[in-house]
């Protein structure tokens, strides 16, 4: 069973805050999809298989036109087999979806949605240049529900510019009365290179400080545990039976295969990275070449380390000892001893016999802890 | 063109062989203030003289440490050796040994003025006499020095020689009809001062027949040659191949070589009396050689050394301490070469609960503690700790011991002691009339005492106070720079001990006092410094997974409490695509500073935090 991420690098326009590889849409999109088929044909061979999970994300999926998707989907099924209980997942955004697109690729097989809405007041959206209204936002996911869709997943950002800790609760109650079985809440970070930063780094763009960005993050916390969803990761909440098992794969460290410009994949102990260029990556495999940007191959230590690392970030299953055990053949709680009793001391780590996981109060500064298992 | 270049130097010294002659030598340095133009004086003296040629001429030879060159200051001695024909057509040898022009360099000062029979007193024509130039010419009159006033940079629109001159009169005492109005910059007067050198000082006296006195005025350590001794002879001849006696360490050694500096060092056969030179003698161990020590002939020994310098207490110490344990016995070797250069470095091993093993090292003054700092920073690649500065505070007990503390930390129990004393300066203080209210200002707010006003001209004035040194410590100059726009030069010399209401301030972060953190301060000082010293911690700690409280107390009194609030947010963010490679390289960056900062029970704290007091605002 195996997890399987296409990267599509399209969007309608880029949002002020991204930093991840995105084009506007344009004539490129025939090449890119023909580019990917080639990667498909190159890597199936060696790790085709059935899907347990299959995740189109970007960019903006959603964006692709029907027949291109249904090009690489049929690309991707010489290889990989999928079928309804795989979970497949495809981002959208408002504005790029209409009904029959929707119940087209649900008749794909697409099962899950994940919509970016980000906040629920327009004046934010115009600032982080979404493209798209509140409105839109909600006739989208009319749609998604009208085409068949039970599985949806929005996607809520907070610490943004002029944002107060009541516009980011509006946006949550928004989110959950729109019924969303799966939410995905991320703190803002101005990343370079991109227009935020300029703006920020200009003094244009104040965000909040970590004091109200700590506050908003807790509050929402604490509104969507009271809503039932539960908190299986950081950043993501779900109502019982909706978490996301593709996120789950990295958490886990478990392997997973990435297709498409700046894609990573995590395969036979080796972390790859695409290249993040998209004619780069259609001439490399024009060539008969793999698109690799990066490859690097972890030793046990760091594996380990890792490992812990993403496990900790599930809040509930955490890091599994016994699993842990048979892949390394190391004790965690034994390895990491002194680091875990400081932090367990300090009531930021707790453990059971069977897992390791981080305490309510650690969650919002899990880095610091998360780095302290690095060799 | 390298052969080329030694062969015409090997035939500029060949050519004045004769001129070994005690006759022919003339051993001068320059006396001068910073900025006044003594590193572009020195150049145009090397090249009116072609000892190098303009090609060779990198500006400013002498100044050749990098941070020399940076901050515009010569700290290191340096000697040269040029060849001049002056008008009556003989070759003359003429020996610069340069000094160094700030106040804490006051002992390498000595040690050229030993070496040399006169100097040039080199003033800037619109700014006048400085206070340390002021110090300095004291210095080579006490050692009978033939001093040639020269008033630099006349090509400046506003230089006014004729008050300078009037300045050098009246303040120093010495005559100057015979001064040398000059522009290093634009080569002006340049011939006028060779021909002043070979005219007016005193050719070396000395007796070449006598047992060997060699005067060694400064060394350094040569990875490949061991210790390079910089030599001046006074008696008798050092040559290569015989077998010298170190008359302080009573170590014998054979000469390897000996030569002289053009500047590049050019061996020759021997040094004879008058002559300023190099000595390698396979000497490995830095604790063999000292400066101010008598070389002399093993065979044919002297009777008597020759006088040493004024031995120089070092007043200001601080504890050095390695950011990597491991790197210990490195800093330790690195100090062992830099003592070689510079023997009023003083260093012994110290362990601190905060900052584990290090030395607890003296220094001369302020810019003396950097130099050392910097210097073991880029020449020996360490990375260092460095503590706040205190200076030797002198104990009495209740059990009748008298104590010298150079380390906060090792200051007994308050019930211990008896009385306390801190060393006192008389600081001179040259600066535009206009400055002197604010100036007044920042003395009698340092403790100072004010001793004389003493005007130089219509406009300069000398403000003499007696100040605590510890208070010279904590930026004085930078506040005394400030409030005059620069224009305030400062000399100061230790003048003893007096008792004074002196506490320890200990710091604590989260209950625990950290013993590099503590410092000795003045009783009614204590409040406003503690709670300047944790507000200032504050802001240099960062945020960490609890709060963490800073307070000050004096005993058992706290006197300001600070907390650092906890972290409250640090989460990395959405995996797209899961480039984990990255996330974790993040984290790896993260925790890579982190290394940078001392682990003190569960509070990390950053290395600036150790000199946080250096920079409170009370």
């Amino acid at each position: 069973m195996l997890a399987l991420y296409v990267h599509v690098p399209f969007c309608r326009s880029k949002c002020a805050y991204c930093d991840f590889f995105s084009l506007p849409i344009s004539s490129q999109t025939d090449a890119y999809a023909e580019a990917l088929i080639r990667e498909v044909n190159f890597k199936g061979s060696s790790w085709g298989g059935k899907l347990d999970t299959f995740y189109f994300g970007g960019g903006t999926p959603s964006c692709l036109e029907p027949e291109l998707l249904a090009a690489v989907l049929n690309g991707c099924g010489r290889f990989f087999s999928w079928d309804c209980n795989t979970e497949f997942t495809v981002e959208a955004n408002p504005g790029t979806v209409n009904r029959r697109y929707l119940e087209y690729i649900r008749s794909l097989g697409v099962n899950r949605l994940s919509i970016g809405l980000q906040a629920a007041q327009d004046s934010h959206l115009r600032r982080l240049g979404r493209g798209h209204s509140v409105a839109e936002f909600s006739r989208a996911l009319e749609d998604a529900r009208s085409a068949g869709f039970i599985n949806v997943s929005i996607d809520a950002i907070y610490g943004l510019p002029e944002q107060t800790c009541v516009d980011y609760m509006e946006t949550l109650d928004f989110v959950v009365s729109s019924g969303a079985e799966h939410v995905s809440v991320y703190a803002l970070q101005v990343e370079s290179d991109t227009p935020f930063y300029e703006l920020w780094s200009q003094g244009k763009l104040i965000v909040p400080d970590d004091d109200a960005v700590a506050e908003m993050m807790l509050k929402g916390r604490d509104f969507l545990l009271k809503q039932g969803y539960s908190q299986y990761e950081i950043s993501n909440f779900a109502l019982p039976g909706f978490e996301s098992r593709h996120n789950m794969t990295y958490w886990r460290n478990q392997e997973y295969l990435g297709l498409g410009p700046s894609a990573a994949s995590y395969i036979g102990g080796r972390r790859f990275v695409n290249i993040a260029d998209l004619s780069a990556y259609t001439t490399t495999l024009a060539a008969g070449k793999l698109p690799l940007a990066s490859c690097e191959c972890l030793d046990q230590e760091r594996s380990m380390a890792e490992t812990v690392i993403l496990g900790l970030r599930m809040l509930n299953e955490g890091v599994n000892r016994q699993t842990f055990k048979k892949r390394y053949g190391v004790d965690p709680l034994r390895h990491y001893q002194q680091i875990i009793d400081k932090w367990c001391n300090l009531g930021f780590l707790e453990f059971t016999p069977d897992l390791i996981r981080l305490t309510a109060k650690a969650v919002p500064v899990a880095s610091q802890i998360q780095l302290t298992f690095l060799p | 063109m390298w052969y080329n270049t030694l062969k015409r130097r090997h035939a500029l010294f060949y050519c004045t062989e004769r001129l070994t002659l005690q006759e022919g030598i003339r051993n001068f340095c320059i006396i001068a203030h910073i900025d006044h133009g003594k590193s572009t004086l020195a150049d145009r003296l090397i090249e009116a003289t072609g000892t190098l040629s303009q090609r060779e001429m990198m500006e400013q030879v002498l100044d050749n440490m990098d941070l020399e060159r940076e901050r515009g200051i010569t700290i290191k001695l340096q000697a040269v050796r040029l060849i001049y024909k002056a008008k009556d057509e003989q070759e003359y040898i003429l020996n610069l040994i340069d000094t160094p022009g700030h106040v804490d360099f006051s002992y390498e000062v000595s040690r050229s003025l030993a070496a040399c029979e006169g100097a040039l007193l080199v003033v800037d024509a619109v700014q006048g006499i400085e206070a340390q130039t002021l110090a300095n010419v004291y210095l080579a009159l006490e050692h009978n020095l033939t001093i040639i006033p020269v008033i630099n940079k006349i090509d400046l629109p506003s230089a006014d020689p004729e008050r300078v001159r009037k300045e050098i009169e009246d303040v120093i005492g010495i005559s100057t009809d015979n001064a040398i109005l000059c522009s290093a910059k634009e080569g002006i007067g340049i011939q006028e001062i060779l021909d002043a050198i070979v005219r007016e000082i005193p050719p070396p006296s000395g007796d070449a027949k006598k047992p060997l006195q060699a005067l060694v005025f400064d060394s350094h350590y040569d990875p490949y040659r061991g210790v390079i001794s910089y030599v001046r002879v006074v008696n008798g001849e050092i040559r290569k191949g015989m077998k010298i006696r170190m008359m302080a360490t009573n170590r014998e050694f054979e000469v390897d070589d000996v030569g002289v500096f053009t500047p590049p060092r050019l061996p020759i056969g021997a040094l004879l009396p008058g002559m300023v030179g190099y000595c390698i003698a396979g000497i490995k161990n830095v604790k063999d050689t000292r400066v101010g020590d008598t070389i002399t002939s093993s065979l044919n020994p002297a009777t008597e050394a020759l006088p040493g310098y004024r031995k120089i207490v070092p007043m200001v110490f601080c504890g050095l301490y390695p950011t990597e344990n491991n790197h210990y016995d490195n800093l330790r070797d690195a100090l062992d070469k830099l003592k070689l250069n510079d023997s009023s470095l003083l260093y012994e091993p110290e362990t601190s609960e905060a900052l584990g093993f290090g030395f607890r090292c003296g220094f001369l003054g302020l810019l003396h503690m950097e130099v050392v700092q910097e210097r073991l920073e880029r020449e020996y690649e360490l990375d260092l700790i460095t503590t706040a500065p205190n200076t030797l505070y002198r104990v009495n007990t209740t059990e009748g011991q008298e104590l010298f503390i150079d380390n906060p930390a090792s200051l007994p129990p308050s019930n211990k002691i008896e009385t306390m004393a801190e060393p006192f300066v008389k600081a001179s203080i040259i600066l535009p009339e206009e400055f002197i209210g604010t100036m007044m200002e920042l003395c009698q707010d340092r403790r100072g005492t004010f001793k004389n006003m003493e005007f130089l001209d219509t406009t300069r004035v000398v403000l003499t106070y007696e100040l605590p040194l510890s208070e010279i410590l904590y930026d004085f100059f930078d506040q005394l720079k400030s409030r005059s726009r620069g224009y305030a030069s400062l000399d100061y010399e230790v003048i003893g001990y007096r008792d004074a209401d002196l506490v320890k301030l200990d710091i604590l972060l989260n209950g625990e006092p950290v013993d590099a953190l503590s410092c000795i301060i003045h009783s009614d000082r204590a409040q406003s410094k503690g709670r300047a010293l944790t507000e200032k911690l504050r802001k240099i700690i960062p945020r960490q997974m609890f709060d963490i409280p800073i307070q000050a107390a004096v005993g058992a009194k706290v006197i300001a409490r600070e907390t650092v609030k906890a972290m409250r947010k640090d989460v990395l963010a959405k995996c797209y695509g899961g480039d984990i490679s990255r996330k974790r390289k993040l984290l790896e960056k993260q925790k890579e500073g982190k290394k940078r900062m001392k682990q003190v029970g569960n509070v990390e704290i950053p290395q600036e935090a150790f000199m946080a007091i250096l920079k409170v605002d009370e």
